[in-house]
């Protein structure tokens, strides 16, 4: 018999659903977070590599 | 400095402005990794190049034994991923991490610190891997002193300063690049960690004995974990050390310099967000697509395989979100070496992503695992991302660093072509090579036998493209000698005193917080359920977080960990399930010594020790490999690539003079064969008093020794006899018995044949006194 076999019977082939399942939840959060995320917030945020120094303006 | 902005000289005093603070830049730190870089950039090239050299001219070892291919390999693989992409990642996140955090890094002292403990950990590995000190885990075969430095410079120094820096931050939103450094930090540290649990030999000895050990035995160590646990341990790190090592340090590097470069804000930050959580969440799952049709379960190999899969999403999401980051400069791209570097770095990234879970799909798999194919994914990867976007850092670094123009412009786009023809030269090759070498070993004759049957025929037709591959390496090293001349004069003109531009900024504290107002439900008639589900959705927390770090690591670590937990925890949960085979005994004493040698000796980079359950390989090797077979393999010595042929059941299948003709020169025996002579192991002695620690340690670990454990020397100089006196009657010579080639092989003979002897007759697995 091979291991392969014993881990079939032993009930534990739902792992692999549940680790979908938990990726897809956090997944759609994830994506809900950032299509939600305000533009002009996201604009400033992409721009912090440009700002070495910091500028009062951008605050 | 041309890139302070505003900044002014720190040398001169300025006039205090009111409630801002005052605080300077650490670049010294970052030119301290740069070098370092480019230095051991050097050394792992040119260890590639000699072993690439080695594979059509095996005596290029010198007959030394510290420099055959088994010994060097890990050193040039060490040296690429720690050394060279090591200091790189170092250089990005020490520039870039002040930068967005507007802060000096949190100790000048654990910097420095940082740097010399790194440093020093590369010479140690350059030093011991040589001198065939190592654990046999691929990436991982660093001894446990070295194993203990690590965990000290990276959480210690380097993990203590990078997050102390975050706190005293004056930036409140934490930019994307830092959440993957931050990845980075955490996940390596655990995956070293875990795959790194082991017992010290020699240590052991020295408490037992209370005499000092041999160097051999001083720095030997087992692992905690055994067999199908120990090799998903191992492909668990060793997938992971390339996800969280060279590909989420070198996403965040990207996320900072290539926007600098190109003077455009990333394309889509929404998409970087995305992009970090995809990755960190599915890439952990996906390492056991390294060990498909191996005795590892099936449902494990499946979800490594459809994670693998799903990774081609935030990998190509990220990948054109760098290349669109340039949308408006791409005419800058025809001039500056900077972003060619850049450019071509993302190109490589995105074919390595997709070619990566292209090789998890098992019936690809079949044909690609154990041949070259693999080294040539590798070295798209090292070379084309981790090579190209470093050197682009570096070129964009270097006048910033040294607060000079670049030497040579002319001769940084020479290095560009020149690496870009040279990444070709060396994969397309190898990429040809690899698909021949897995063809032949599966091709079958009109009459249903393998159509070569001799191992070696399938090695002889890969002479032209290794010959090829070497002079690939050799021009890639050339532009790696543009990039160190061209380093090197732009330090030379650097200015008699660097200026250190002061900058200012307010306090953390002192700065609004701009999440906006707290999010309400905007339901009408639900339940309360349903309203906490409403505000949750709308995902303000998620903004918190991004400027909590603390926060921000533990989900970090809880989606590393759930992910790991979920495939770690059935597979150490069935341990017991792992089909005994009756007549699996433990190695005897000196059958442990001769594997201890073998593993010195580097043999799993050249031979696997698993037969996969397809018929190309049971028609070439036998039986296929079970589960319970390996359940006293500590380390497992599965191996992960064949340039020779695999040995999981070479045992009884030659003579012992063929064995011991063959290592003292195997060219004698097999003429087109590429192994180099190991004369030296009919020279040096079995320490045979020392086998009893190391016997004694495996039966800490569980091995059921029963009274081998008290009489290990004795028992081992009694075998070591006896296969003396069969070599003398097979026409060898006299004298033997202490030579370590006797030890190996025992070691060798033993390999693979338990299944054909007859079970004890308690019918237990490794029953008391079993060796």
């Amino acid at each position: 018999m091979r291991l392969s076999d014993v881990v079939s019977g032993s009930g534990l082939a739902f792992w692999a659903e549940a680790g979908l399942v938990i990726f897809f939840v956090v997944f759609v959060a994830v994506t809900i977070r950032a299509l939600r995320q305000p533009r002009e917030s996201a604009r400033r945020h992409a721009s912090l590599p440009l700002e070495d120094t910091w500028r009062e303006e951008t605050r | 400095m041309a890139d302070a902005g505003g900044g002014t000289s720190a040398s001169e005093p300025a006039p205090a402005r009111p409630g801002l603070e005052r605080f300077v830049y650490d670049d010294a730190i970052v030119r301290m990794f740069a070098i370092a870089t480019i230095v051991w950039g050097l050394v792992a090239t040119l260890a590639g190049l000699v072993l690439a050299l080695q594979l059509v001219m095996p005596a290029l070892n010198l007959g030394i034994p510290y420099t055959t291919f088994g010994r060097l390999r890990p050193l040039h693989t060490n040296a690429a991923i720690f050394a060279f992409a090591g200091n790189a990642i170092f250089a990005a996140i020490y520039y870039s991490t002040q930068r967005l955090c507007k802060a000096r890094m949190f100790s000048d002292l654990l910097s420095r610190l940082h740097f010399w403990g790194w440093q020093l950990i590369i010479v140690s590995a350059a030093l011991t891997l040589p001198l065939g000190i190592t654990q046999s885990k691929e990436y991982a075969e660093l001894e446990w002193p070295i194993d203990l430095a690590i965990a000290v410079v990276w959480v210690g120094f380097f993990g203590v300063n990078f997050f102390g820096t975050l706190i005293k931050r004056r930036e409140r939103h934490m930019y994307v690049a830092l959440w993957f450094y931050i990845a980075t930090i955490v996940t390596v540290a655990i995956l070293h960690v875990f795959n790194n649990l082991w017992i010290p030999v020699g240590v052991t000895h020295w408490f037992r004995t209370g005499e000092m050990p041999s160097s051999e035995l001083l720095f030997k160590s087992y692992p905690v974990y055994a067999g199908v646990q120990d090799a998903f341990m191992q492909w668990w790190y060793g997938h992971n050390a390339v996800a969280f090592f060279l590909t989420t340090p070198f996403l965040g590097l990207m996320y900072y310099f290539l926007p600098k470069a190109a003077n455009r804000p990333v394309f889509s930050y929404r998409l970087s967000i995305v992009h970090f959580w995809s990755l960190v969440f599915i890439y952990i799952w996906a390492g056991p697509h390294h060990l498909h049709y191996t005795a590892l379960p099936a449902w494990a190999s499946s979800l490594g395989m459809l994670f693998s899969l799903m990774l081609w999403m935030p990998s190509w999401g990220g990948g054109i979100n760098g290349l669109l980051t340039l949308r408006g400069a791409w005419h800058k791209v025809t001039t500056d070496p900077v972003l060619k570097f850049f450019v071509v770095g993302i190109t490589f990234y995105m074919m390595a992503t997709f070619e990566g879970p292209m090789l998890s799909i098992k019936t690809v798999n079949a044909l690609s695992h154990y041949t070259d194919w693999t080294i040539a994914h590798v070295h798209s990867g090292a070379m084309g991302w981790n090579g190209f976007m470093t050197f682009g850092m570096l070129y964009w670094l270097a006048p910033k660093l040294f607060q000079t123009e670049l030497w040579s412009k002319k001769l940084a786009n020479a290095h560009f072509w020149t690496g870009t023809i040279a990444i070709l030269l060396y994969i397309i090759p190898i990429y040809t090579a690899g698909i021949t070498q897995g063809l032949m070993w599966r091709a079958f004759d009109a009459t249903g036998q393998l159509a070569f049957p001799d191992f070696v025929e399938t090695v002889t037709q890969l002479m032209p493209f290794y010959w090829m591959r070497a002079a690939g390496g050799l021009l890639f090293i050339l532009g790696f000698l543009m990039l160190a001349l061209n380093f090197y004069m732009t330090w030379a003109n650097r200015p008699k005193q660097y200026e250190e531009a002061e900058q200012w900024a307010p306090a953390l504290a002192s700065t609004p917080i701009d999440d906006g107002p707290s999010p309400r439900s905007r339901l009408r008639a639900n339940t309360e359920f349903g309203h906490k589900g409403d505000v949750f959705f709308q995902a303000h927390w998620h903004r918190r977080w991004e400027r909590l770090p603390l926060r921000f690591t533990v989900w970090v670590v809880i989606a590393v960990g759930v992910a790991s937990l979920f495939e770690i925890v059935p597979l150490f949960v069935i341990r017991s399930n792992v089909p005994s085979i009756a007549s699996v005994q433990p190695y005897t004493p000196l059958e442990l010594y001769g594997r201890d040698i073998y593993i010195a000796e580097g043999c799993y980079n050249c031979h696997s020790q698993m037969i996969r359950p397809i018929l190309a390989e049971t028609k070439r090797y036998g039986q296929y490999s079970m589960p319970g077979e390996f359940i006293y393999d500590r380390p497992f010595q599965w191996g992960s690539r064949r340039i020779g042929p695999d040995l999981a059941r070479v045992g009884g299948k030659q003579s012992h003079l063929w064995h011991l003709l063959h290592f003292e020169n195997p060219s004698e025996l097999v003429p087109q064969s590429i192994m180099p002579p190991y004369p030296w192991l009919l020279e040096r002695e079995i320490n045979f008093e020392e086998i009893e620690s190391r016997v004694r340690v495996m039966a800490m670990l569980g091995v059921p020794y029963g009274e081998a454990v008290v009489r290990a020397p004795e028992m081992a100089r009694e075998q070591a006899r006896q296969i003396a006196r069969e070599l003398v009657e097979q026409g060898g010579p006299d004298g033997m018995e202490r030579k370590q080639v006797i030890a190996l092989i025992a070691y060798l003979q033993r390999l693979g044949t338990d299944i054909n002897r007859d079970a004890p007759e308690n019918g237990e697995p490794g029953s008391e006194g079993a060796p």
